[in-house]
């Protein structure tokens, strides 16, 4: 069973069709790269896939359950981790972790803390808040959060934004660990060379459609005709300028 | 480099009047605008166009300031000080004031300081338009406008000089402290001086017997000889805003138009090295905006330190996280209104214990039970820990694994049992206060057992009503509730504010009259069969409660219903496709 479905997903805001019959689906173990141009509809996809917002049309299922009918049990096996920290300006990095624990119900925290705290280098700024962080420190506290309870499919929308070098090494690290342990990942990002080394499939979206899906090697192949090897940057380049 | 400024300060300025306009398309910015239009209207600018008798006032809009000599002296006296305290200030870098973008666009740009001075001076002059236009509808009619507009301009210029010469000074080897002992000499001078053109001029009790003939008393020494030099400059600004004649006036302006272009090339000459100053001050403004913003939405976290009330364990009930969140923000931002109430409660209650006086007891209880009455309302808007507080992360709680309607009741929560607790102390102290000023007729029953009993009864399901509808604007219309950075002010934000406070108290009416309505009877027959028993006012008491609890429920189910189908992307504004 695909740990993450999306059947026929559309959304409209008023007549503005943002996302249209865009259709995929995750394997437990799987990461799939959602790439398109600024505008294109990922972020749209990612937060309905996510359940923030709900889809227009279509089906969206997380392990198994329908985000739309059944979302407290989707979003009991879901992190979803935006482009934009979002953190309480209230809690400091402790705290964050506790309130998280709190909402998924983990147990064992308190023995998840620390090594995550240690693997996103936040170790010395648990009593911190917000505001004493730099852009890239919320992003680790945020995505820190987000693995605290161990999710079976995970959300990343631009998931480098703000990290620095070491930082981008050991999220990289992370996502690539995680999708071994079973865990399902969607990738949004701009990032091409990213995307070629973290992901086994790939959607292309543009306009809102889903104009290129499959494996990184079969879009690539597809692609050479015959020219030999193209890099992934290539194959998109070519598919978007060919896409209606 | 002219028409480059003239077009960034002219094409800013109409498209900000444009976007102003073009939100107005957006019912709460339009609702909003024509409520502040009415409220501006029936309070300022009927006054000004009708007389009391309803009769047109003939003659420029606008109030107006008594035109004589001593007003102009006096104002001319408050100039003096103005003008010479620049001086002393404690800022020495020269840092002007630029925006984030502006030192983004204009400092790597291949202009000189001269340049962006002169920049400055043109970005300036809408804010000082607008403002000078507001001072002479609501203050300075008989100026013309252009007597307010000239000596602001000047004025600004004078204080950028200012600040560049502070820091010039500084390269000299003259630092702040130099410099405030200068000013606190010069203004020690000049008080010495005022004070020997008072004692030359004499002053006797017989011309204090009533007010122009003490006025014309103060104002006789400002025209002493040496006084008239001091006040020569400040005279020319005052003069402007305060014309005696037209043609002073226009003496005036013409001499502000010479001083200002004085100012400019001091200015433009000092040469001082402003822009890193100006990169902290421009990161300074943005800190305190940012914090500004913050207070005004109730997020300002004054005490960060401040430890959990408890600590949380992980359960199935992600509400408990919920409220231990909420109580950790209440504890940090809002903690500080408990020791208030309780002093308001105090200064209540120890002067009225103090008292033997009838009188004043009963004035003391009213004025409690009046707060323990309003309370609801207040501690609304002082416990804001909810949905409110919430709402520029509802992505984040949208993601939650818990439904809109447990989510709901658990935001609501936190301040629910803050208020609630401080709303029962207060109704305690006003009913004793109330049962001790020994009061007679309809008053006396809020001192009654039977009061305290009732008043216990409702307080949790009235503050429970006041809350949902509060958290219910967020759910249905959060673009209400949100406002951007630059909606702080301005009398579309003041008529969002109205139609938001009448909407609160409309449906508040119309949450209670159903209650109401039902206990009417039980108050009747406990006080008419019973003789007021407290016990059986209680029993009676319990079904219009029951369905206040019943009304504020489904209102939580339905407002969770809601949270669950609220598209925030579409409703915040969020713009990321």
């Amino acid at each position: 069973m695909p740990a993450i479905e999306v059947i026929n997903l559309t959304k409209r805001y008023d007549t503005f069709v943002a996302v249209h019959d865009f259709s995929l689906s995750v394997d437990p173990g799987h990461v799939l790269g959602l790439v398109g141009p600024n505008g294109a509809g990922k972020t749209t996809t990612l937060r309905a896939l996510a359940g923030i917002h709900p889809p227009s049309d279509g089906q969206v299922r997380i392990a198994g359950h329908d985000i739309v009918t059944d979302p407290v049990e989707a979003k009991r096996h879901l992190a979803f981790f935006s482009d934009e920290p979002r953190l309480f300006d209230y809690l400091n990095v402790e705290e964050h972790l506790q309130f998280t624990a709190g909402i998924y119900n983990v147990p064992d925290f308190k023995e998840r803390t620390g090594p995550l705290l240690e693997e996103f280098e936040l170790l010395d700024k648990r009593k911190a808040l917000p505001a004493e962080l730099s852009r890239g420190m919320k992003q680790k506290l945020m995505i820190a959060c987000g693995l605290l309870h161990s999710p079976d499919v995970m959300i990343f929308d631009e998931p480098l934004t703000g990290l620095d070098p070491l930082g981008i090494r050991r999220m990289k690290e992370s996502i690539t660990r995680r999708a071994k342990a079973g865990a399902a990942v969607i990738l949004s990002s701009h990032l091409l060379h990213l995307v070629e080394e973290l992901c086994d499939e790939v959607a292309i979206i543009q306009g809102g459609k889903r104009v290129a899906y499959g494996t990184i090697a079969d879009l690539k192949w597809q692609m050479s005709q015959g020219r030999g090897d193209v890099s992934l940057e290539e194959a998109f380049l070519k598919i978007t300028s060919e896409a209606p | 480099m002219i028409r480059a400024f003239w077009f960034i300060t002219t094409r800013s300025f109409r498209n900000r009047v444009v976007m102003r306009l073009k939100r107005l398309r957006q019912p709460r910015y339009l609702i909003g605008f024509i409520a502040g239009l009415a409220y501006l209207w029936f309070m300022f600018l009927r006054r000004l166009f009708f007389s009391s008798h309803g009769a047109v006032r003939i003659g420029v809009v606008g109030a107006g300031l008594p035109m004589t000599q001593g007003a102009v002296d006096g104002m001319a006296v408050v100039a003096l000080f103005g003008l010479i305290l620049p001086w002393a200030f404690p800022e020495q870098s020269g840092g002007l004031t630029f925006s984030p973008a502006e030192i983004q666009f204009l400092f790597p740009a291949p202009m000189s300081r001269r340049a962006l001075l002169y920049y400055k001076v043109f970005r300036q002059q809408p804010q000082l338009l607008i403002s000078a236009l507001m001072m002479s509808l609501f203050g300075f009619r008989q100026a013309h406008f252009y007597g307010v507009w000239l000596p602001f301009v000047t004025l600004t210029m004078y204080f950028t000089m200012v600040a560049l010469a502070r820091a010039r000074l500084k390269l000299m080897g003259i630092g702040f402290w130099i410099r405030l002992v200068a000013v606190l000499l010069i203004y020690a001078g000049i008080g010495w001086l005022f004070v020997i053109a008072f004692r030359t001029a004499g002053m006797s009790t017989a011309q204090m017997q009533n007010a122009s003939a003490a006025f014309r008393a103060i104002d006789t020494p400002l025209h002493a000889p040496v006084i008239n030099v001091i006040l020569v400059i400040p005279r020319i600004f005052a003069l402007a805003a305060i014309p005696l004649t037209l043609g002073s006036q226009l003496m005036s302006c013409a001499l502000l138009v010479v001083m200002f272009f004085i100012f400019l090339v001091i200015a433009g000459q000092l040469n001082v090295s402003f822009e890193e100053a100006s990169l902290h001050a421009s990161e300074r403004r943005q800190a305190r905006l940012t914090r500004i913003r913050g207070q005004r939405a109730g997020r300002f976290v004054m005490f960060p330190r401040m430890p959990p009330p408890f600590r949380l364990r992980p359960s199935k009930h992600p509400e408990i996280a919920i409220i231990w969140k909420n109580l950790v923000a209440a504890l940090r931002i809002s903690v500080a209104w408990i020791p208030l109430l309780i002093f308001i409660a105090a200064m209540l209650l120890v002067p009225n214990l103090m008292t033997h006086q009838k009188f004043l007891r009963g004035v003391g209880a009213t004025m409690a039970l009046c707060f323990a009455g309003l309370f609801p309302f207040i501690g609304s808007q002082a416990f804001s820990q909810d949905l409110r507080l919430d709402l520029p992360d509802m992505e984040l709680l949208k993601s939650f694994p818990i439904s809109g309607e447990r989510l709901v009741a658990a935001e609501i929560a936190t301040p629910l049992i803050l208020t609630s607790i401080l709303e029962v102390i207060m109704l305690t102290v006003a009913a004793i206060m109330t049962s001790l000023s020994h009061v007679s007729g309809w008053l006396a029953f809020f001192g009654t057992p039977e009061f305290v009993i009732t008043a216990m009864l409702f307080t949790i399901p009235i503050c429970a009503a006041q809350l949902v509808i509060r958290n219910a604007l967020v759910v249905l219309l959060p673009g209400w509730a949100v406002r951007s950075g630059e909606d702080q002010r301005g009398f579309t934000v003041v008529g969002q504010r109205l139609v938001m406070f009448a909407g609160n108290l409309l449906v508040l009416l119309f949450v209670l009259l159903p209650a109401a309505i039902l206990f009417v009877p039980a108050l009747l027959l406990s006080h008419h069969y019973f003789h007021g028993s407290a016990a059986v006012l209680a029993i009676t008491t319990v079904p219009s409660v029951a369905l206040l609890c019943l009304e504020v429920w489904f209102a939580i189910r339905f407002l969770g219903a809601q949270f669950d189908k609220v598209d925030v992307t579409t409703e915040l504004g969020v713009a990321t496709i």
